[in-house]
């Protein structure tokens, strides 16, 4: 009998506890607020690049394909060429992340990689092909753009979109409020940064 | 649809002919290929000032390609409409149609395939300019399949213009609407568990979500962050009520006050069934704020309802409950409950046990209050606890539960009859109630204050005071917390009389000074027990039949045959064989009970006792079919073994005068039989945000003018039959 209660017991106390670890989600990798994973990845010009090197320094990541009207928008009006140059001018680590899978969109070859930097005019530190998208999923990267920002102590203080305009315009560069920056801005004069997180937009990444 | 088809027709032969035709070069620098073509549609081409009209802009999609709902989910942007508007001009927010949920890989999008019409009210001004409007659309659209495209357009359409006056395409736009997620109503909240979002949703009609399964069901948030899109839901559906575990978004959920979304019936591409939600934190459902099923549906049996007419979607108004006043009715209905007569002569026991206390003692009369009232509290705990757990478990079952199990009848009858005959004085053993004569110092341990509250409890358990129904009915809608606060008030409320006399001296002077007498009222108190016992017979006999009966009656007659064996003075063998008999005898209580069933089929046994042809029995489908009708119906939900139902019934409804009434109203009356479970009235009474019988109702007859029946009417749940008269007459 007392055993009988004692596996009932057993049985109430463990059954939700169970159930709880199942539903507990896989989401969530990347939080703001919290330190951003570590990843190490060869750069299109063949340098070994680790995010952990970097500790110490502002890095932003920028996921993209040359392909995407919402990166064309933001290449075609330098928007993005600027805000590179304005972050790396102040010493702050930029790197581009293409994340199409082979045969997709935006998927290219280290040279045309090269070339498209070049002919954009871009200012980013480096570039990396995730042709496996390991990075992308990492971070849970959405959209091209999806910009993240990296604190100096290696935590996630920004995640979202380029700007407050989502729309495929380019002329609806002008008068929107560069995000980034922002929060660059944000970091550079000690505060918290102001929005943290905003829904990214643009196409989705070609994983 | 046709046309549909003959426009993305059309717009491909056209990019064939200009890509493949004479002017091929020029044709491909200037014309992009477009992957949509998109009409606006007006309900009517002429308007009168002051009309509200609706606009349709209808996207048509080249296969494989999609456009945004207002969420566009993790990628992509919703399709914009921006209008240009002649002065005065209105248009309101656009109602969009239920999308279909598009993966890819780690992404999930929100969207339309082939077809989206996006629908906006148009409120047209009180002054018109004569002739000719016009009205221009400016779309922006994120045209995608695995790659994206903006597109955008500039359609202008005319109304009042004097060559096109008579188009009407009410139909094009019901249709339209038809495919719009619609918003309902329900008690609809949310809170965050373990980095998910948990979803509690009771739509007010559940008939809305007949077709929906644990998999088919999904959530499809209004705005970014709040799920993550990607990962799937866990979904519950429970007697209507819905339970969707989604892990949560980057929005951190204490930044926001609502959260609204679709709740989505899955189907075909194109053919999601969406409905318009909102949820609240839950923090605002805790009392005193939340009030409780103000408005309830029909009851829809999974499954089991065929007819979903209009009648059906009643809205009832129970009165509105706060977890104050349904704690305030649990306490008053706890303290009628002393006054039932299964348990007064309880109460009265115990309170003669006090008679003889005098100030000295008021310690020790205190101690023995709250072991009583522990006792009782903890039992209604128990036994409300029990109640959550089985309802949670899915059994439908409500209030008075035990007894719809012929075995815990028998059991009862047993515990009564030997209480009574305990009471007469057929044999001393101390069941706590108390020896008359011997104050509470003497031999008496707080324990057996305990076990007396508990036996109170369970004696108590066949009766449903007033006032208890509602409160009850209100418990076990709510968290745990909650329903047991009620439970346990109720128990403190019965506790309470026994309570206050224990505390405050003074209240023992109105109590009669100790002598004789009080041995001869404790006989008198065995007749009620017995009565209560007898009772107990009956209902047993229609749940497991007249075999039931004869045996519990064995079982009956074996108890008082070891008590007589017991009393006898014996010696040496005569003594060892009157023990084996008593044992054996004592045995028969028991092999009675593990014969005692349930007879299956008594589906209406209140017509065969003496209700004769007066009443119908209640089943869902009956109640529909009555409804369909025109005239007035009467519905009791009433059950053996619930005393307050049987004294309603006899007193206010099986007389003379209302059955006249009734006659004369034209009164269709069905009755329902709780008295073994029945998952149909449970459903029904949970309707009515009940959980126990009785239950009362009165529909109305239909409205010959508007065709539709007022608002059903509960009655109280002690009727008197001027209550009854005057709820039909009104």
């Amino acid at each position: 009998m007392f055993k009988k209660i004692a596996y009932f017991t057993l049985a109430l106390t463990f059954v939700p506890l169970a159930l709880g670890w199942v539903s507990v989600p896989v989401h969530a990798s990347v939080e703001i607020g919290k330190p951003a994973p570590n990843f190490t990845a060869t750069d299109i010009h063949g340098k070994l690049f680790s995010l952990e090197d970097h500790k110490g320094k502002t890095v932003v990541l920028e996921w993209t394909n040359h392909q995407c009207p919402f990166v064309v928008k933001h290449y075609s009006t330098n928007n993005m060429q600027n805000t590179q140059k304005t972050a790396t001018e102040n010493g702050i680590v930029w790197v581009s992340i293409v994340s199409s899978a082979k045969g997709k969109q935006g998927n290219v070859s280290a040279e045309e990689a090269m070339t498209i930097e070049i002919e954009a005019g871009a200012h980013a530190t480096t570039r990396i092909l995730d042709e496996s998208g390991e990075i992308g999923k990492l971070y849970d990267a959405k959209t091209t753009p999806h910009m993240f920002v990296i604190s100096t102590e290696g935590n996630l203080v920004y995640a979202g979109a380029i700007d407050d305009n989502p729309n495929p315009n380019p002329k609806s560069v002008d008068g929107s409020k560069n995000l980034v920056l922002a929060a660059l801005d944000d970091l550079s004069a000690g505060r918290v940064v102001e929005i943290p997180r905003t829904a990214p937009y643009g196409c989705s990444i070609k994983y | 649809m046709k046309s549909t088809k003959n426009l993305i027709i059309r717009l491909f032969v056209l990019t064939a002919i200009m890509l493949g035709g004479v002017s091929l070069q020029a044709a491909a620098e200037t014309e992009l290929e477009r992957y949509t073509d998109v009409r606006i549609i007006s309900q009517r081409t002429a308007i009168h000032p002051g009309d509200e009209i609706t606009l349709a802009t209808e996207v048509n999609l080249a296969p494989h390609w999609h456009v945004y709902w207002q969420n566009p989910g993790d990628s992509g942007l919703p399709v914009k409409v921006t209008w240009d508007l002649p002065d005065g001009f209105e248009i309101e927010d656009i109602n969009w149609p239920t999308p279909d949920k598009i993966s890819f890989d780690i992404l999930v999008n929100y969207g339309y395939y082939n077809q989206a019409i996006l629908l906006q009210k148009l409120k047209i001004p009180a002054t018109l300019p004569e002739g000719k409007i016009t009205l221009t659309a400016n779309l922006e659209m994120l045209v995608c399949n695995e790659i994206c495209i903006p597109e955008n357009d500039t359609i202008s359409i005319d109304l009042n213009d004097p060559k096109n006056l008579d188009v009407n395409n009410d139909q094009y736009i019901q249709s339209a609407f038809d495919k719009i997620a619609e918003e309902i109503k329900g008690e609809f909240y949310y809170t965050e568990e373990t980095e998910n979002l948990k979803l509690s949703l009771k739509p007010e009609d559940r008939t809305l979500l007949n077709n929906a399964t644990n998999d088919n069901l999904e959530f499809f948030p209004w705005d970014w962050g709040i799920i993550d899109h990607v990962s799937m839901p866990n979904v519950e559906i429970k007697d209507g009520h819905i339970i969707i575990t989604h892990a949560r978004g980057d929005q951190p959920l204490n930044e926001i006050n609502e959260v609204k979304g679709l709740l989505v019936i899955k189907g075909e591409v194109g053919e999601n069934k969406g409905f318009k939600i909102t949820a609240l934190p839950a923090d605002n459902a805790s009392p005193p704020s939340l009030t409780v099923n103000q408005a309830n549906t029909a009851p829809a049996p999974q499954n089991t309802t065929k007819t979903t007419g209009t009648d059906q979607k009643k809205n009832v108004k129970t009165d509105k409950i706060t977890w104050f006043s349904a704690l305030y009715l649990a306490l008053f209905g706890g303290v009628i409950l002393n006054l039932m007569p299964c348990v007064f002569p309880v109460l009265s026991m115990k309170a003669l046990s006090l008679v003889k206390m005098n100030e000295k003692e008021n310690k020790v009369a205190r101690t023995h209050g709250i072991a009583y009232t522990l006792g009782i509290v903890l039992s209604f705990l128990l036994i409300g606890g029990l109640l959550l757990i089985l309802k949670e478990a899915g059994t439908a079952i409500g209030w008075g539960f035990q007894l719809q199990s012929p075995i815990v009848v028998t059991i009862l009858a047993y515990l009564l009859f030997s209480i009574g005959l305990n009471l007469i004085g057929f044999f001393d053993f101390n069941f706590g109630l108390g020896n008359i004569g011997q104050k509470l110092t003497q031999g008496h341990s707080v324990a057996s204050s305990f076990f007396t509250g508990m036996l109170a409890t369970i004696v108590a358990t066949p009766c449903t005071a007033p006032f208890m129904g509602a409160a009850m009915g209100f418990a076990i809608t709510q968290p745990a917390i909650i329903s047991l606060s009620v439970f346990a008030m109720i128990g403190f409320g019965l506790a309470l009389p026994y309570l206050m006399l224990s505390f405050i001296p003074v209240t023992r002077k109105i109590l009669p000074k100790p002598g004789a007498w009080m041995n001869t009222f404790k006989q008198f108190l065995a007749f009620p027990m017995l009565a209560s016992a007898i009772w107990l017979i009956w209902v047993l006999s229609q749940q497991s039949g007249s075999y039931g009966v004869l045996l519990v009656l064995l079982g009956m007659l074996s108890i008082s045959f070891s008590v007589w064996i017991s009393h006898l003075k014996n010696t040496g063998t005569a003594k060892t064989i009157a023990r084996t008999a008593m044992i054996s005898s004592l045995l028969m209580p028991f092999i009675s009970l593990s014969y005692i069933k349930s007879s299956t089929n008594n589906t209406a046994p209140l017509s065969n006792t003496g209700n004769g042809a007066f009443g119908v029995p209640f089943t869902q489908e009956n109640l529909s079919e009555t409804l369909k009708g025109d005239d007035p119906i009467f519905v009791e939900m009433t059950a053996a073994w619930c005393i307050t139902c049987k004294i309603n019934h006899s007193i206010a409804i099986n007389i003379e005068s209302t059955k006249a009434l009734f006659k004369e109203k034209n009164i269709r009356y069905l009755i329902g039989d709780w008295t073994n479970s029945n998952v149909e009235i449970t459903v029904y009474l949970d309707s009515f945000g009940r959980n126990g019988v009785p239950l009362y109702v009165f529909y109305g007859a239909r409205n010959k003018i508007t065709g539709k029946r007022p608002e059903p009417q509960i009655l109280p749940q002690v009727l008197t039959p001027s209550i009854v008269k005057e709820t039909i007459e009104k």
